[in-house]
Order: C-alpha cells, then structure tokens, then sequence
C-alpha cells in the first residue's frame, strides 16, 4: 500500500503534465491541468488512509477513524481550482470568438 | 459542438445535480459542505453554457435570474444571523447564534440552523459561479 500512493498519484500528475506540454488544444490544456491537481488531491486523500479505520464521521460503535484534515482541506482545493477553472474557459471562449481558433501554436499576437 | 457531447450531457445533466444537492444538504454530516456542493451544481451549469450556446441557456436560466438568487439566499444567510442575535432560544446573544432545535445525533434533521445554512451557501455558490461565468465571457468593451 504504501509505494502504490506515491506511484499511482505521481503517475496522475505526469499524465496532467503530459497533457499541457505537448497538447495545443486549450480546453485539452485545462483538462490536464485539471488531472495534475486531482493527481495532488488524490495523494493527499490516500495519505490518510489506515486499515480498519472508517472515515471521519461520527458513529457510536466505531472506534478508529482516518485523519480527518485532508477530508476537510481536499473540497476546499478543489473548489478553489474550480474557480480558477471557471477563469480560464471564460478567457478561452473570449480568445475563440477573436482568433477564431483554439490552437495555442496559431494564436501568435498575444498584444491587446 | 459535436453531437456525441451534446447527447452524452443530457445524460450526465441529473445524476451530477443529484449528486451536488446530496453535498450540500447533508454537508453537516458528511465531508464536504455547502460551498462544494454548490460548485458541483455550478460545473454542470457552465457545462450546459459550454454545449448548447450562450443564447440557448440565457433563455432557461437568464443572468439576472442567476444573480438575483445568489444575492437573495446571501441576504437570507445574513437575516438568519441577526435572527440567532435576537437570542429566541437561549440566553446569550451571538451573530448565527442556533435557534431551531438541534434534533437526533447523526440524523439529517439534526445541528440546528445548520442545514438551512449549507443550502443558503450551495444556492449562493451554484448561481453565482454560473453568472461569473457567463459575464466573464460574454462580456465587451466599447470600442
């Protein structure tokens, strides 16, 4: 269980960075930088795993629970990003409706 | 957009929205609470912009509309507030102080204002992320 965290979130992540590198689509962009910050999310979130521990909500008869901060910290970074998300497809519609286009190789004049 | 999205989203449209109203109604319960059930809402929202068009949208759930319910359910928030500081319930008087009763332990109908509070946030949250969106990109300069 252990290695399985650090390699299965670090192989989200560079799947995301693959994804802005070399694509030229900007909503492909988005997309990947999407999948590097759930790749940080999902870390976080297996970091706090435990065997026989349920998540943190209160019941009667439990008695071992994961750690509860990364449940409370993950929805807050992912609606954080949300709304930087928010930010960049409006910025990508806007740059559509000018250039006509969403290749980032063909937008050349970044001035006004 | 192709055809293939436009069918796939009316699939996706109800189990998303379902999805995000659990978030936010059982936010007292759960992980998560009214903001990211909102945000949930709200990602489905500018999906439908993204798919079927601006003008097709405006048409559903115009801006005004949007704004109006995020800056209502935000003032209701507050009324709530100063109806905790009038101290109905108990004998201190503090801003969302809890003046509903606070139910069974571990049950949805339990924690007071806290609920009402969380769905307040979620409404808040949804339209007022889907009307950012749509002013950000429809938005023109004089020229």
């Amino acid at each position: 269980m252990g290695t399985l965290i650090y390699i299965s979130s670090f192989l989200l992540f560079l799947i995301g960075l693959y994804c802005v590198v070399v694509k030229n689509n900007l909503i492909k962009i988005i997309i990947g930088i999407k999948i590097m910050g759930y790749g940080v999310c999902l870390f976080y979130i297996m970091i706090s795993y435990k065997s026989n521990a349920i998540a943190p909500i209160v019941l009667k008869d439990a008695k071992n629970y994961t750690d509860p901060y990364p449940h409370a910290i993950i929805p807050a970074i992912m609606a954080a990003s949300f709304a930087a998300m928010i930010l960049m497809l409006a910025t990508s519609i806007r740059l559509y409706e000018k250039h006509k286009t969403l290749d980032m190789s063909k937008i050349k004049e970044l001035k006004g | 957009m192709p055809r293939v999205i436009k069918i796939l989203t009316n699939y996706v449209i109800g189990p998303i929205i379902t999805f995000g109203v659990y978030i936010f109604i059982f936010g007292h319960l759960l992980p998560g609470e009214g903001f990211d059930g909102g945000m949930i809402v709200a990602s489905i929202l500018i999906l439908c912009i993204i798919v079927y068009g601006k003008d097709e949208m405006e048409k559903r759930i115009s801006v005004n509309t949007a704004v109006l319910i995020s800056v209502l359910s935000a003032i209701i928030f507050i009324i709530i507030g100063f109806v905790g500081m009038a101290g109905l319930r108990m004998e201190h008087k503090y801003f969302l102080d809890n003046f509903l009763p606070q139910g069974s332990f571990s049950h949805l109908f339990s924690g007071g204002i806290v609920p009402i509070l969380n769905i307040l946030v979620g409404f808040s949250v949804a339209f007022g992320f889907y009307a950012i969106f749509a002013y950000l990109s429809e938005y023109k300069t004089e020229e």
